[in-house]
């Protein structure tokens, strides 16, 4: 039998938020739930930093304080510090070009550092950060091989992704998406 | 953290693991360590039960009246009728004709016994093994004075009697249930028993451990109107049900002691905090027979001390969970109390307070084993050990029981909790069980409100 591979994994808080949406027509709901509870199936782990617990907390539903729950009991969220990388979220909110208040740039930053210090992919159903952010990849070579993944998009397969151990693929990578 | 009576009984060795193999689905050697707590977990048929029914067996054995040999197969706490119900037989090449069944100390040593078919009776002890620094005893029936003396080191020996000389003294192998005793006599005399013999001190505790050791089972009956009372010691044979919990109420009401009192008063807080009652008495009704009454209300309230009703006459939680609670203060320091499913019949918000009955017995130094398919409780002692005041790590120690879907056995995962309750590796499914209900119900709304 093949070894399983694992790995840690940023994920945004709205992914908790939405899998405890209920009812959801869109899909997104159950596609969120089906995310978290194959992380926790699978056995990958989940990067927790001070920000992403306090934006966890923030955003939690019964099914994600349940799901977290079990990530703490089987040891799968991985506390760490994700120090900002100097100078980027400026450079980021400079080519902002969307109309985006910084400050709506800015809470999102915390991913960026947690992918980054983590060498770690991102679970995200936020489309407009990752807009964003590859708008900024050329001020902002940091996140060329950041990995994002929508666990929304179906199209992704973010679960045959999180099944095969979530590699980085190179079509994963912002820098892909930015080229 | 309570104040803890733990290893209270000083340089007396305890009971610290059991390890066992060949016996029902537990084929390959299994070792569970006691913790203060010990929680076995697992699915239904996993083997939970069939590893504790090895213990007591023993305890059922030492404690039947009449000598039933090496074994009693049939009494309260575990009924066979032979030999072939208790060995493995889990596939080609894996069949036992023999379980083992060993215990170590909290002192370097252990105490091992392997009992299976015999040649000449259904079921003997072939080998009884005991281990301590000093020396190895390995005792087999039939084995020469000469095997068995080679074994024992000076101080074990028997004394030659004055008039004698040291070979006309024989040592002999004798059963006792399912022990194997040495014993000294002189040669050709009357069968004249010499100081030597006997049995090791880790084997008086083991006897000691089976005799005191106390078993709930996971079905404690109906109530009823009265119970029949019986004498309360240390040790409470068979099963520890509704009769010995009327009998130590009644008892301890009956005592002029503060201790009894107290413990009155601490099952009544325990069952208060259970959200279930907040008194319990015990009113003989003869001298052989007492009915047990409860508070009609959870809390006391101002001259509510004899609104108390017949114990049949309230939900089953109380019924089910009091012989718990008693059982858990009539245990002494280092007694050990086996309770299979003590959450039976209760709200899961009892089950959560349960976690907290159990920290409060182990701070009185009592052990406890627990069988339980609750993950409130599981959750809850994870929490009371996260949270740091009433549960220490190392307090607790759990088992995940599996069992092969091929060959059928049992397989068994330990583990610990960390400082923040965590277990790690462990294949618990209770938490994963509740997720994956939780994202049914939640997929189910979204398809009628028409998710894509």
């Amino acid at each position: 039998m093949s070894k399983i591979v694992t790995r840690s994994i940023v994920i945004d808080a709205d992914v908790a938020r939405s899998a405890g949406n209920s009812p959801d027509s869109s899909g997104v709901a159950k596609a969120c739930r089906d995310f978290l509870q194959a992380v926790l199936d699978i056995c990958h782990h989940a990067v927790w930093t001070p920000e992403i617990a306090a934006e966890w907390k923030r955003h939690a539903s019964r099914f994600s304080r349940k799901w977290r729950v079990q990530m703490v009991g089987r040891r799968k969220l991985d506390e760490m510090e994700a120090l900002p990388v100097a100078g980027l979220e400026s450079r980021v909110i400079a080519t902002n070009d969307q109309g985006l208040l910084p400050e709506e740039i800015s809470k999102d930053m915390h991913l960026v550092y947690a992918a980054i210090a983590a060498e770690s992919p991102v679970a995200s159903c936020d489309t407009a950060i990752r807009r964003r952010l590859v708008k900024a990849l050329p001020r902002a070579s940091e996140l060329q091989s950041v990995i994002w993944v929508d666990p929304s998009d179906q199209a992704a397969a973010p679960l045959d992704w999180l099944k095969q151990g979530a590699p980085s693929e190179k079509q994963r990578q912002l820098g892909y998406e930015g080229t | 953290m309570a104040t803890s009576k733990r290893g209270s009984l000083g340089n007396w060795p305890s009971v610290k693991a059991v390890e066992l193999s060949g016996f029902k689905s537990v084929f390959s050697p299994t070792t569970v360590d006691l913790a203060p707590i010990t929680l076995l977990a697992g699915a239904n048929s996993s083997g939970k039960s069939s590893f504790m029914q090895a213990l007591v067996l023993l305890k059922q054995t030492l404690e039947a009246q009449i000598d039933p040999g090496p074994l009693k197969l049939g009494g309260p706490n575990v009924h066979f009728s032979f030999a072939d119900q208790f060995l493995s037989r889990i596939g080609k090449g894996k069949e036992a004709s023999a379980f083992k069944l060993g215990f170590t100390f909290d002192h370097p040593g252990c105490v091992q016994l392997t009992i299976g078919r015999g040649k000449e009776t259904p079921i003997e002890v072939r080998e009884f093994v005991v281990e301590d620094e000093a020396s190895k005893v390995t005792l087999r029936l039939g084995m020469t004075s000469n095997e068995i003396e080679a074994q024992l080191p000076d101080g074990y020996k028997a004394q030659t009697p004055h008039g004698f000389k040291a070979n006309e003294i024989e040592y002999y192998v004798e059963p006792s249930r399912f022990l194997l005793n040495y014993q000294a006599r002189l040669k050709g005399g009357p069968d004249r028993l010499l100081a030597g013999g006997g049995r090791h001190l880790f084997t008086l505790r083991l006897m000691n451990f089976l005799s005191r050791f106390i078993h709930l089972p996971g079905l404690r009956g109906h109530p009823l109107r009265r119970y029949p009372l019986a004498a309360v010691g240390k040790a409470f044979p068979g099963l520890f049900g509704p009769e010995y919990t009327a009998s130590i109420i009644s008892a301890w009401q009956d005592a002029k002691g503060d201790d009894a009192k107290q413990k009155l008063n601490e099952v009544g807080t325990d069952l208060h905090d259970l959200g279930l009652t907040w008194k319990v008495a015990a009113k003989r009704v003869s001298d052989a027979e007492a009915e047990l009454l409860v508070g009609r209300l959870q809390s006391s309230v101002r001259g509510g001390a004899h609104d108390l009703v017949n114990i049949a006459d309230v939900g089953f939680g109380v019924s089910q969970v009091l012989p718990v609670v008693v059982a858990l203060h009539v245990a002494e320091a280092e007694q050990t109390v086996y309770l299979e499913q003590p959450e039976i019949h209760l709200h899961p918000a009892a089950q959560v307070v349960l976690a907290r009955v159990l920290a409060r017995a182990i701070a009185r130094g009592v052990r406890v084993i627990v069988e339980t398919h609750s993950s409130s409780l599981l959750l809850a002692l994870q929490t009371l050990v996260a949270e740091g005041a009433e549960l220490h790590p190392d307090d607790v120690r759990l088992y995940w029981f599996t069992r092969d879907p091929k060959t059928g056995e049992t397989q068994v995962s330990p583990a610990s909790l960390d400082q923040e309750g965590a277990f790690g590796n462990w294949p618990v499914d209770f938490g994963k069980v509740e997720l994956q209900l939780e994202s049914r119900y939640l997929d189910a709304l979204d398809a009628r409100h028409g998710a894509k």
